[in-house]
């Protein structure tokens, strides 16, 4: 982590201080004070002018309190409304999530909401469209409960060129800030399953003392590196490409699910009760996995490149790849 | 904008960067040319490149060395390159990508020559750095034993004081390249077996002398690389003990972060995907084309988590943990390829492909270098969980 990072994470740590107690309303507006909307969006659009290190510093503190909201999407959607030539990135955020779906923005759909509306952005044919809500749809409530719609880009207005903004660029770039999320509430599982573990006597003695813990929380703690460093060299190249957001992709997916299945296994029925908080970090990564495209569809893409390539250059393309 | 207090230190930032960017360049270089001696010499049949640092060529080492890259890292005083980790770990990672013979050097390179250099005496030092970098002898290491495996701290082979030195007794197992070998740093009792871990020193034995046998052992790939090494009243000089009597555990516990976390720990069945990345052709399914690049993908990954290894151990730390998370991972992935790999074919897979060999072979790469259960032991110590 560089340093301008470390101050970024200090500061989103002061923001987002409890934010899983407070009312969705009360996050949004700490966000817009602390900037972090314009973090992504060039200094001379009246934005923070950061990169991909700074944004991943943020996701992974707000992951590490376990808060579910598509922060990066919106950091994201900030920075293709500014330079499509919209959006004064002064409008206050409502916190309503639009996990885009919709037919007419197959690719590097992302969303968000503001203006007291939900909002989605997305770019078709290389122009940044803005939508709002499909009007059949209403509100769905997210695994997190927090309202989801879908966005309905038939009818999106046309903010601009999309410039070197790609549905491939956005997907990756999505891709590193999920798992930077994930990253955070997966280091979170571990911390609270070592100090569950190292409390809780069964037996006579501490559930830590039996080897079979032991081994699972090692597992858990190795994955949670890993997708750390997927993170680390992503934040540290600046620009994503297919392999590591592919990496990212399947980290991601990996230590959710590990993370998952090992923390509540090992906290016993505590785990899924409201009064504990591993129930917010449990619905944070179930919610990652859905995020952006596939794990699966990121590994094809891999696959096929490879392929195309040939064996012979697997690995400089390995060794070359940011 | 608010993001932080101050406008950060984007000056500091732009040198540190400069910096980087110019130790980068020496190191795409470095990394040029040892592809480029690498493509000289020919390549290797997939089934060579499978062996990995098992695969054994003297006289390639020796080719190696005389570009000055065995011993990189030593001083120049000790025949060494006086070079940085991070140009030791492109050229190793380069080597063990490429499938090169590297077993004659490999041993001497990664864990004598820094042991030496930490712990050896001057005389040591002199002794042997010059002729590891030249790659003119081989070193293997007896560590295990027949009642001394993972807990390897019940070790029995005994080193009794003589004038002049010792004479040691006992039996090493699954010591690898010993048949190729010179020497061989061994960790013997010359304490009581009370001791336990105080009673432990590391002494170089010369293999060419009298009680000294040697008996490769086949396994299911058709090779010896293992062996038994059967010690009987071996006189050492007192001259060759490594560092200070009864400290051999603790010098073996710093020598294992080396040996756990470099590019050799996932890069194993590195092969047989470059292999299968040649034999998938357009009739592949979706299915096919994500197998193959969810491990090329865990490949990045691995990669990631070896290379900040690697730069703690430049900055003097002891990535123990790190390093324990690398090799479980990476043996992890090296052995999940090869059952995959075969899953993708329709064909039965033969013995002359690298896929085959690897099928074989990878049973133990969650042995060897520590085993997976006391890996995972490591990392929940080092967690308080144990």
């Amino acid at each position: 982590m560089n340093d301008l990072s470390a101050l970024i994470a200090d500061t989103a740590a002061k923001v987002f201080a409890d934010a899983a107690l407070q009312p969705d309303a009360v996050i949004a507006e700490r966000i817009e004070e602390a900037g972090f909307r314009g973090l992504l969006t060039p200094e001379d659009r009246g934005g923070f002018g950061g990169g991909l290190a700074e944004a991943c510093s943020v996701m992974r503190v707000l992951g590490g309190e376990g808060v579910s909201l598509p922060l990066g999407d919106l950091m994201l959607g900030a920075r293709l409304e500014a330079e499509a030539g919209l959006g004064d990135g002064a409008v206050p955020l409502e916190a309503v999530n639009v996990e885009g779906q919709s037919t007419t923005a197959p690719g590097g759909l992302f969303a968000w909401m503001i203006s007291g509306a939900p909002k989605a952005i997305a770019v078709v044919q290389d122009r940044v469209l803005v939508a709002g809500p499909r009007d059949d749809d209403g509100l769905i409530p997210s695994l997190s409960g927090r309202p989801m719609t879908v966005a309905d880009f038939a009818s999106g207005v046309d903010a601009g060129p999309a410039g070197d903004w790609s549905d491939e660029r956005i997907a990756r770039w999505r891709s590193i800030m999920n798992a930077a999320l994930v990253a955070g509430a997966v280091d979170q599982c571990l911390r609270l399953t070592i100090d569950h573990v190292t409390q809780r006597q069964q037996f006579g003695r501490p559930l830590s003392a039996l080897q079979a813990v032991q081994q699972q929380v090692a597992i858990l703690a190795a994955r949670s590196a890993a997708v750390s460093a997927v993170v680390e060299a992503a934040a540290r190249a600046g620009e994503p490409g297919l392999l590591a957001s592919a990496a990212a992709a399947i980290q991601s997916r990996e230590a959710a699910t590990l993370a998952i299945s090992i923390a509540h296994q090992l906290h016993g029925a505590m785990g899924v009760t409201e009064e504990y908080p591993l129930h917010r970090y449990t619905v944070l990564l179930m919610e990652c996995r859905s995020r952006g495209r596939r794990a699966e569809a990121w590994a094809e893409r891999v696959g096929r490149r490879a392929v195309s390539r040939g064996g012979d250059r697997l690995w400089s393309d390995i060794v070359e790849a940011a | 904008m608010s993001c932080v207090n101050s406008s950060g230190p984007t000056g500091l930032r732009a040198v540190g960067d400069l910096a980087i960017a110019s130790v980068d360049r020496e190191l795409v270089s470095l990394r040029q040319e040892v592809r480029a001696f690498l493509a000289a010499e020919g390549g290797w049949f997939a089934r060579d490149r499978a062996r990995g640092w098992n695969g054994h060529d003297r006289a390639f080492s020796q080719r190696l060395a005389a570009k000055g890259w065995v011993g990189l890292t030593w001083p120049t005083t000790y025949g060494g390159g006086g070079r940085s980790q991070a140009e030791r770990y492109v050229v190793t990672e380069e080597l063990i990508a490429a499938g090169a013979p590297v077993s004659a050097h490999w041993a001497g390179d990664r864990q004598v020559g820094p042991l030496l250099l930490k712990f050896g005496s001057e005389a040591l030092k002199r002794e042997f750095l010059p002729r590891l970098a030249r790659a003119e002898i081989t070193f293997c290491l007896g560590m295990s034993e027949p009642g001394a495996g993972s807990d390897l701290a019940s070790v029995r082979t005994a080193a009794r004081p003589v004038e002049g030195g010792w004479r040691v007794s006992g039996q090493k197992i699954w010591t690898s390249g010993a048949q190729e070998a010179e020497y061989m740093v061994a960790l013997v009792r010359t304490g009581t077996e009370d001791d336990r871990h105080r009673g432990l020193s590391q002494l170089i034995i010369d293999l060419a002398s009298e009680g000294v046998s040697i008996r490769p052992i086949m396994t299911m790939t058709g090779e010896a690389h293992f062996n038994e090494v059967f010690l009987d009243e071996v006189f050492v000089p007192s001259d060759r003990l490594i560092g200070a009597e009864g400290q051999g555990w603790a010098q073996v516990s710093a020598e294992l972060a080396y040996e756990r976390s470099g590019p050799e720990r996932y890069l194993s069945s590195f092969a047989a995907l470059a292999e299968a990345t040649d034999r998938l052709d357009d009739d592949a399914t979706p299915a096919d084309h994500a197998i193959l690049g969810a491990f090329v993908a865990e490949h990045f990954t691995l990669r990631q988590m070896s290379l900040e290894v690697s730069r703690q151990l430049s900055e003097g730390l002891n990535p123990a943990v790190a390093a324990a998370m690398v090799k479980d991972l990476g043996a992890g992935l090296e052995q999940a390829v090869p059952p995959a790999l075969q899953a993708l074919d329709s064909a039965p897979p033969n013995s002359a492909s690298a896929l085959g060999y690897l099928l074989k072979s990878s049973p133990a790469f969650s042995l060897r270098g520590g085993t997976r259960e006391v890996l995972r032991g490591i990392i929940a110590k080092d967690l308080g969980v144990r």
